[in-house]
């Protein structure tokens, strides 16, 4: 605009339109402010504390982070930074891909869409401005556990790590770190709107990647570069990579010796290939870029002419109900439209009908059921639509979120009650806990969290190893390979913690800070 | 909950009521105030308090200090039976998106003990009235601001309870609807308790509302209805 139009339409000079990098500054801006005052910041950095401290064990201690053929390795301080890098990069690729997105999701959640679509940048530069603050967002983040990981070392081995094992480290860790960046901003770009979709293609991405590494020779998370510094004297060809039993003491000495000039030609090609990634996601960011706004924008009516006189009204004298009536209320919301949810009911009930001795082919189809309700949105009130819930006394039973989950889990139930009456009773009692954990879970992430994608993408991902996997019996919560003490423990546990949790929510849900630091404010407050 | 004759009588009671912003800032402190029936606003700049005063009474915020009690129940004793007495219709008004207009009042309906024939009945009945019949079966998510707030108005009014606790229920209505609504506001609840944020105080004070205006962590009576 020109500055005689500016003057001419009384606009101050510094209020002109932004131009396009001007604009792009403000977005990396807003990010990295938003994701700089995430309150779990607090949290997130105390967790990683202590994966750092897990990641470096002890020689004594009976596990390890690597075994060449069943042995345990005895590395130098740099060896261990290098390994634990790897393990890390395995971690938290998917938490990675989960977390940072372009944006699209969190923006819908917060009703935010439309204005943020409005804004006269175009939507590849949004989406490239995203990448770039999550990019910085992840250097602050490799930084920071590049220093607790040195301390966590140094502590075990008296000796700070090399200046060559940080470079490998940083080799190892940022790749991935970055290949994740592009591919969470496609995932939120063109599956946000279906959390399910979006966590089931994360996990997919993530075992593509891992397949492909152990497999195919294209590693992103520097697992080659174990291979190639393979020991010498262990002749099995299997390593196992993670947090894995191990006997105390013994194991083979191993280190690092060189660090390859294809490793780093490797990792520098990854490097490139993220960067491409990220910016063919950010050019075709701008196609179907109406779809999901065009939607909320919504229809038009004609309108009703407005009523000359006031008319006689019919009006309802709320009287107490009964919990059933409540439950059924609830119920009928949920499966209002919802096809898949009754098909996933309907296949769960047949399945458990015709197999009732089959405990997990009835459970794995049941358990679909509250995934569902929960992925089209019903559990997520957030804001405004969950203080109407609140203040529902059908719903104070004994509060909301209680009473939510106790609905959800008996939908569940009733959809393998043959399965439930035929089982032992132990084991059907563990199957109803194991369903009442799994429904407060979603309850509280998606309800009371208000973080649907974190509760949505743990529970699919539990529901796949209890469904589809081997999982040792003591981890077997549901209890679909049998009973198990430790398991039942465990989940009674969990169900117990969750409940208070949920219970606590409701009750005080508005007497908690809303952030991390008005509660340390008002904590010194008080104690001033 | 309250018999037929002390719905019609029952008085909402603040007494030495303390509110606090989130952030911990005072909003409203040691507060003492009677509500009796018929439409009350409350006004005041924005950020002094007006939704938060609401969703305290509503039991959606907590109190710092003093009792809230409507006739006999105080909320802090009987969570339930106090909400039972209450409607409130939050700020913008929230919907569940992937249900039809018929469904979302049906819903609150069917909660506080409805028939589905009945629910069925008195919430076609409250569409017609706030002028949504022809978009009934559309779903509310592609609502308009407005159509919204109407939905919340029959979404409150179509509940016949003592407590009707309305935040900024007018905001985006157009002209002729938001005289509608007032009407029928009034008309509605000359025997209930109606207390509505607003920042159009001449069109209710033209009514015969009362007001209260929120000043500096005070409830201060500005003018009181002539009655």
């Amino acid at each position: 605009m020109s500055s005689h139009a500016l003057k001419q339409f009384n606009i101050p000079e510094g209020t002109r339109p932004a131009g396009n990098f001007r604009a792009a500054c403000a977005v990396v801006w807003a990010e990295l402010i938003l994701n700089r005052r995430d309150t779990n910041l607090p949290v997130i950095l105390a967790i990683l504390a202590g994966l750092c401290l897990l990641l470096t064990p002890a020689e004594s201690a009976p596990y390890a982070i690597l075994t060449f053929g069943g042995l345990k390795p005895l590395m130098s301080a740099g060896t261990r930074l290098i390994t634990a890098g790897i393990v890390l990069d395995l971690l938290l690729f998917p938490f990675l891909l989960l977390r940072l997105g372009a944006g699209y999701a969190r923006d819908r959640q917060l009703g935010m869409a439309a204005f943020v679509s409005s804004c006269p940048l175009d939507r590849s530069r949004m989406v490239a401005a995203r990448i770039l603050a999550n990019t910085i967002l992840v250097f602050g983040f490799y930084a920071v556990l590049l220093v607790l990981l040195s301390c966590a070392v140094a502590s075990r081995e008296k000796q700070v790590p090399a200046a060559w094992a940080i470079a490998a480290f940083l080799l190892v860790t940022i790749p991935s770190a970055f290949l994740s960046l592009p591919l969470g901003a496609a995932l939120d770009r063109w599956l946000g709107g279906n959390r399910l979709l979006h966590a089931a293609a994360a996990f997919a991405v993530y075992l593509l990647l891992l397949t492909s590494a152990l497999f195919a020779g294209a590693d992103a998370f520097g697992l080659l570069l174990l291979k190639e510094n393979w020991p010498p004297s262990v002749s099995s060809t299997s390593f196992s990579i993670g947090l894995v039993s191990a006997p105390r003491g013994g194991g083979i000495s191993w280190n690092i010796e060189t660090i390859p000039r294809a490793f780093i030609y490797r990792q520098g090609f990854l490097i490139f290939a993220a960067i491409l990634a990220a910016a063919a996601v950010s050019w075709l960011a701008r196609f179907n870029a109406t779809g999901k706004d065009a939607r909320i924008q919504g229809a038009e009516y004609s309108p009703d002419s407005a009523p000359s006189a006031t008319r006689d009204v019919v009006r309802l004298r709320p009287r107490k109900i009964a919990y059933v009536q409540g439950a059924w209320a609830m119920a009928r919301r949920w499966f209002t439209r919802s096809a898949w949810s009754w098909m996933a009911a309907a296949v769960a009930l047949v399945l458990s009908a015709i197999y009732p001795h089959a405990l997990r082919i009835g459970a794995v189809a049941a358990l679909l059921i509250p995934l569902l309700i929960a992925n089209r949105g019903h559990l997520t009130a957030g804001g405004a639509l969950r203080d109407l819930e609140l203040s529902s006394a059908a719903l104070w039973r004994p509060t909301p979120a209680l009473f939510t989950s106790i609905v959800l889990a008996s939908i569940t139930a009733l959809a393998v009650l043959p399965v439930l009456l035929t089982a032992p009773i132990f084991v059907s009692l563990q199957l109803l806990l194991g369903i009442f954990t799994a429904c407060l879970w979603l309850t509280w992430t998606c309800a009371q969290l208000n973080r649907p994608l974190l509760g949505i993408s743990t529970y699919a991902l539990v529901w796949y190893l209890e469904g589809f996997s081997d999982l040792p019996p003591g981890l077997d919560l549901m209890g679909l390979r049998g009973s198990n003490g430790l398991a039942f423990g465990i989940t009674a546990a969990a169900c117990l913690v969750l409940a208070i949790a949920c219970f606590r929510g409701d009750q005080v849900t508005s007497q908690r800070s809303r952030s991390f630091g008005s509660a340390l404010k008002q904590f010194l407050r008080r104690a001033g | 909950m309250l018999t037929q004759q002390e719905v019609s009588s029952a008085a909402l009671n603040l007494e030495g009521l303390s509110v606090s912003a989130p952030d911990g800032r005072a909003l409203i402190s040691s507060a003492n105030m009677s509500f009796h029936p018929g439409v009350t606003a409350l006004t005041g700049p924005n950020g002094c308090g007006k939704s938060t005063l609401l969703r305290s009474i509503a039991m959606l915020h907590p109190v710092a200090g003093g009792t809230i009690s409507l006739g006999r129940l105080q909320g802090s004793r009987d969570r339930s039976g106090f909400l039972s007495q209450l409607v409130f219709m939050p700020q913008n008004f929230p919907v569940y998106p992937t249900m039809t207009a018929q469904e979302f009042l049906e819903y609150p309906l069917r909660l506080r003990g409805a028939a589905t024939a009945q629910a069925r009945a008195i919430a076609a009945e409250w569409l017609q009235t706030v002028g949504l019949q022809s978009a009934a079966k559309a779903l509310c998510g592609t609502y308009s601001q407005g159509m919204r707030q109407r939905l919340g108005l029959a979404c409150a009014l179509q509940l016949d309870v003592p407590l009707y606790l309305l935040d900024e229920p007018f905001a985006g209505v157009d002209a002729e609807w938001r005289e509608v609504m007032l009407n029928l506001l009034f008309r509605l609840c000359a025997d209930r308790i109606a207390l509505i944020s607003t920042h159009h105080v001449d069109e209710v004070l033209g009514r015969g509302a009362n007001h209260i205006q929120l000043s500096q962590g005070q409830l201060v009576m500005a003018c009181p209805a002539m009655r």
